[in-house]
């Protein structure tokens, strides 16, 4: 069993820790989302949280790590399910939008 | 695929989802356990598909996030019963459809043979069929156990024999030997070698017995060339005992050959005048009733038939597919000299071909072609190697005792 330095014990999370010592994946224990690209028109997407908008031209999903947005067009959900969407479509970006700034007076 | 099967058999519908919460509705389908796929964004609405039983809750749903639903299409088994409930005689239909299918799962539609090359398919056919084993027989009733022992009693070739029953199909596989276990001659009697050859000895090698000629002797057919008596010599060169041997020996004898190959300049060709394509159908694949056939044209018949089936096993006795009838008459043909030519030297490679693979060496040929207005000859000697000898019972015992 890998065995855990106490001064990384104090970096990592509890979440983390119990992922290690039970040899599971940290990124599954993180429940950060995974994003598969295949060519140019299809788009494989796990772990997400849930879906906040659904066009022709834009998908906005919202995940652990926050916001995902992928723009194209004729987007198109082939399915979802609890954890999986598979996307169809002319993908042209995918990316987190930064947060807006505050604006103060 | 089997997905798609699925969801045709309990139903599916096209729904169209529309107002001002559509990805919160869709959230919370998703929360209650209620999926959607194919989704696509009609203008404001959401077009997607889910299934029958889904459709049910997700009319309750629907009014908790203010969303109208309409209907775009349905699919599936349950609408299609729906829509033809009064046609009473198509469910008669299909329900007799399904019994005839259902007993004739019960019966043998088809015997196929895997692994043999040397005894065809019709014989092993001919035998099961001797046999009692033949097509429209109760499944029930085989017994595969009995199969594989009658056919390995039959065929001494077929070193294994592996019966099966799938679906309504009786595979049969073989495996073949061809003769590698064929028995060595061990005929101990003693014995004297003759040639059945006329000509010169080219090559001699003697295992057993006493060699009677030598290397570049000339013999006839019927010359002994190692005799199974063996002497045995004191120290003064004389003869104080014999005994008999199986004369064993490699010889090889320089002979020529008398060829001769005539073809005729005339011969007969099909010529074909018309061609008639047909589908063809029938209960059973005896190939001789064929509609519209006359009995005195000359014509070749060519079936494409396929046997109806299920699946991948499950055969019925129905046989479809197309049937070519192409009428000829036959009319003589006569060779130019050239063509002659031609098929009398490919005749000729084709006995040299043979030769060779026998083991002769062929030295030389010397041979003519003469053309006359009948035929074409082709005369000549071919000098060549070949094995000789053949054994026979000893000639000088014999000799002694007449």
């Amino acid at each position: 069993m890998k065995q855990i330095k106490p001064a990384q014990a104090q970096l990592i999370s509890r979440r983390e820790r119990y992922a290690l010592q039970m040899h599971i994946p940290l990124e599954f224990a993180k429940g950060n989302i995974f994003v598969n690209l295949m060519g140019k028109t299809e788009l494989y997407v796990e772990n997400y949280v849930r879906i906040l908008e659904y066009t022709d031209q834009l998908i906005r999903i919202k995940s652990n790590s926050g916001e995902l947005n992928i723009s194209g067009k004729n987007l198109e959900i082939v399915y979802y399910n609890d954890t999986d969407m598979w996307i169809k479509g002319i993908i042209t970006t995918i990316c987190y939008p930064q947060p807006e700034e505050p604006k103060w007076g | 695929m089997f997905t798609w099967i699925k969801h045709y058999f309990f139903g599916m519908v096209r729904l169209r989802i529309e107002g001002q919460q559509k990805e919160s509705f869709l959230e919370l389908c998703r929360k209650n356990q209620i999926f959607f796929w194919n989704l696509k964004r009609k203008e404001s609405a959401i077009e997607a598909t889910l299934t029958l039983k889904d459709f049910w809750e997700l009319r309750r749903l629907a009014r908790r996030r203010m969303v109208r639903l309409r209907i775009v299409k349905k699919q599936g088994l349950p609408f299609f019963l729906h829509q033809h409930r009064r046609r009473k005689a198509f469910f008669v239909a299909f329900f007799v459809m399904m019994a005839f299918i259902y007993c004739m799962a019960f019966y043998l539609w088809d015997i196929s043979f895997e692994g043999n090359s040397y005894y065809s398919d019709e014989v092993l056919l001919q035998f099961l069929n001797a046999n009692g084993y033949t097509h429209g027989m109760k499944i029930s009733k085989i017994v595969c156990d009995d199969i594989e022992k009658r056919i390995r009693n039959e065929y001494p070739s077929i070193t294994w024999v592996s019966a099966r029953i799938e679906g309504t199909r009786l595979v049969v596989a073989v495996k073949e030997n061809y003769g590698a276990l064929s028995m060595p001659d061990l005929r101990k009697e003693p014995c004297d070698i003759i040639s059945d050859y006329a000509g010169t000895v080219i090559s001699m090698v003697t295992r057993k017995g006493t060699p009677k000629i030598h290397i570049g002797d000339t013999v006839e057919v019927g010359s002994l060339l190692v005799s199974g008596e063996v002497s045995l010599l004191n120290d003064s060169k004389e003869v104080y005992d014999m005994f008999s041997v199986t004369a064993d020996a490699d010889i090889f004898i320089e002979t020529d050959y008398n060829y001769h190959d005539q073809i005729d300049r005339v011969y007969s060709m099909k010529k074909y005048i018309k061609k008639q394509q047909g589908l063809y159908v029938s209960w059973n694949d005896q190939k001789k009733v064929v509609p519209g056939e006359t009995s005195g044209d000359a014509m070749e018949c060519l079936y494409d038939l396929h046997q109806l089936k299920l699946f991948q096993n499950w055969y019925f006795p129905f046989y479809f597919g197309t049937v070519t009838r192409k009428y000829y008459e036959t009319v003589d043909v006569l060779r130019t000299d050239s063509e002659l030519k031609e098929a009398l030297s490919e005749n000729m490679n084709v006995f040299l071909e043979n030769l060779t693979e026998k083991g002769v060496q062929i030295v030389s040929k010397d041979v003519k072609i003469e053309l006359n207005m009948s035929e074409g000859c082709m005369d000549g000697i071919i000098t060549m190697i070949v094995p000789c000898g053949k054994s026979v019972p000893l000639q000088s015992a014999e000799q002694e005792g007449e």
